[in-house]
């Protein structure tokens, strides 16, 4: 599954890890968070993230 | 071989991210983070949500705690340090205690500067930085009615939303004759204060406060530049940051506005790296959250490695005002060959662009539309294809 990067801040949300913090279990994919779902280190909403290129 | 002892002073975005590329990159060693604050680490840039009730500060925290556990990452809160010894090799906490290291980060940050004015020390002054900051303003907003709001930059912005929300009547006080002087250009920063005006923010550009003068009404008299004066039972100074280098001084490190480090994060002194907001990089502190994570990140690697990973990072600017949306990226200021001005009411767009059709800087104020392709193009260095007219 493709990990998505904020392009506000820089957090990467990796669906291998989900994000605890959130209640988002491990192996979420990014397609799948709720629509409430906010970057947990700046507060931006779903459509400021971009998916990252496999490195 | 030994396991080795990596000690980290600063819980925030750089020291934690690098504990955890230290933990990756060295599975076996001895790593801790000392931080002064009473809290784990946190999302700073959120801290608005606090001040304004909309979040706990438990709904900023970025680890559970079981994150710390699962990473044998020793998380010590409420420690303050003394002192460190480069040439011995360990640092000494706020109790007396040497603790040796094999390699330290200072991930020390920065704090809030207070210009020098009288009265700069009344009651009325507050600061925005860390948790304890936060809680306090909040407390205090039962018992406010107007806050003057020093410094119209983007965490000044951002707080008097906050406090306008809360039903306080605000007025913010800049320097420069536009908002964000450094993430927008005048005619965008025009477009800004129309629209913050409308939510209740009102604003006094190009001039200063003088003095800190008691009040009329038990609070304090905010003079102006201007010679104008404003009452305030609030005075949060939101005048930028300095980045805290007293440790590193003290030390003999080579530090000039920030600590100096190289692309490997390293300062002056053997086996001592520095990161975020308190390190200065090629001559630039950035002073945003996303160069502390990666620079974080880059400075873990390298005491793990001895890489030199660190190659600088783009400065991007969105304002977290509900329904003000604005996105900045890039430089504003510097020369730029070609610059596309576009405006509709209250949607305005300003994009830079170098000899080459490169972007150099951009401003979205309105319909962030185009950020996520402005941010694409600087980041691959393209040439800009130019846009007619009206927003696509």
């Amino acid at each position: 599954m493709t990990r998505h990067v904020c392009l506000v801040c820089g957090y990467v949300y990796d669906p291998a890890t989900g994000d605890p913090v959130g209640r988002i279990p491990a192996g979420t994919a990014f397609e799948d968070l709720p629509d409430g779902w906010v970057c947990p280190e700046c507060g931006a909403q779903k459509e400021m993230f971009e998916a990252q290129e496999e490195s | 071989m030994d396991r080795r002892h990596f000690v980290i002073v600063g819980g925030g975005g750089a020291g934690v991210e690098a504990a955890a590329a230290l933990r990756q990159a060295d599975p076996e060693a001895r790593i801790a983070v000392w931080t002064d604050e009473e809290v784990p680490y946190y999302a700073r840039i959120r801290l608005g949500e606090v001040v304004d009730g909309r979040s706990r500060p438990e709904d900023l925290f970025l680890r559970l705690p079981s994150w710390w556990k699962d990473q044998g990452i020793e998380l010590r809160l409420g420690v303050t340090v003394e002192g460190i010894d480069p040439g011995q090799g360990r640092v000494q906490d706020g109790e007396g205690t040497w603790t040796p290291w094999d390699a330290l980060l200072l991930a020390t940050g920065a704090r809030p500067f207070l210009p020098p004015i009288p009265g700069i020390d009344r009651p009325e002054v507050v600061t925005l930085r860390r948790m304890k900051d936060a809680l306090a303003i909040r407390d205090r907003l039962a018992g406010s009615r107007r806050a003057v709001v020093l410094g119209g930059g983007l965490l000044g912005l951002e707080l008097a939303a906050s406090l306008a929300q809360a039903g306080i009547a605000v007025t913010v006080v800049e320097a420069a004759p536009w908002l964000l002087p450094r993430q927008v250009d005048p005619e965008g920063g025009e477009v800004l204060r129309g629209l913050l005006a409308r939510r209740g923010i009102d604003f006094r550009l190009g001039t200063t406060a003088g003095s800190l003068e008691g009040g009329a009404s038990g609070g304090c008299r905010v003079v102006l530049s201007s010679g104008e004066s404003l009452e305030a039972d609030l005075v949060p100074v939101m005048a930028g940051v300095r980045s805290e280098t007293s440790l590193a001084r003290a030390a003999g490190l080579d530090v000039a506005s920030g600590i100096r480090v190289d692309d490997g994060m390293r300062t002056s002194a053997p086996g001592v790296f520095a990161a975020g907001d308190c390190a200065e990089h090629r001559s630039g502190i950035y002073g945003f959250w996303s160069a502390a994570t990666e620079q974080g990140r880059a400075a873990g690697r390298a005491m793990a490695t001895g890489d030199s990973p660190y190659q600088g990072s783009v400065r991007t600017t969105t304002l977290k005002v509900t329904d003000v949306a604005l996105f900045s990226v890039g430089d504003l200021q510097g020369p730029a060959v070609r610059v596309e001005r576009h405006r509709e009411g209250d949607r305005y767009r300003c994009v830079r662009l170098d000899e080459e059709g490169r972007v150099v800087g951009a401003v979205l104020i309105g319909d962030l539309g185009l950020r996520k392709a402005l941010m694409l193009a600087m980041m691959s260095r393209k040439a800009w294809e130019p846009l007619q007219g009206g927003t696509p």
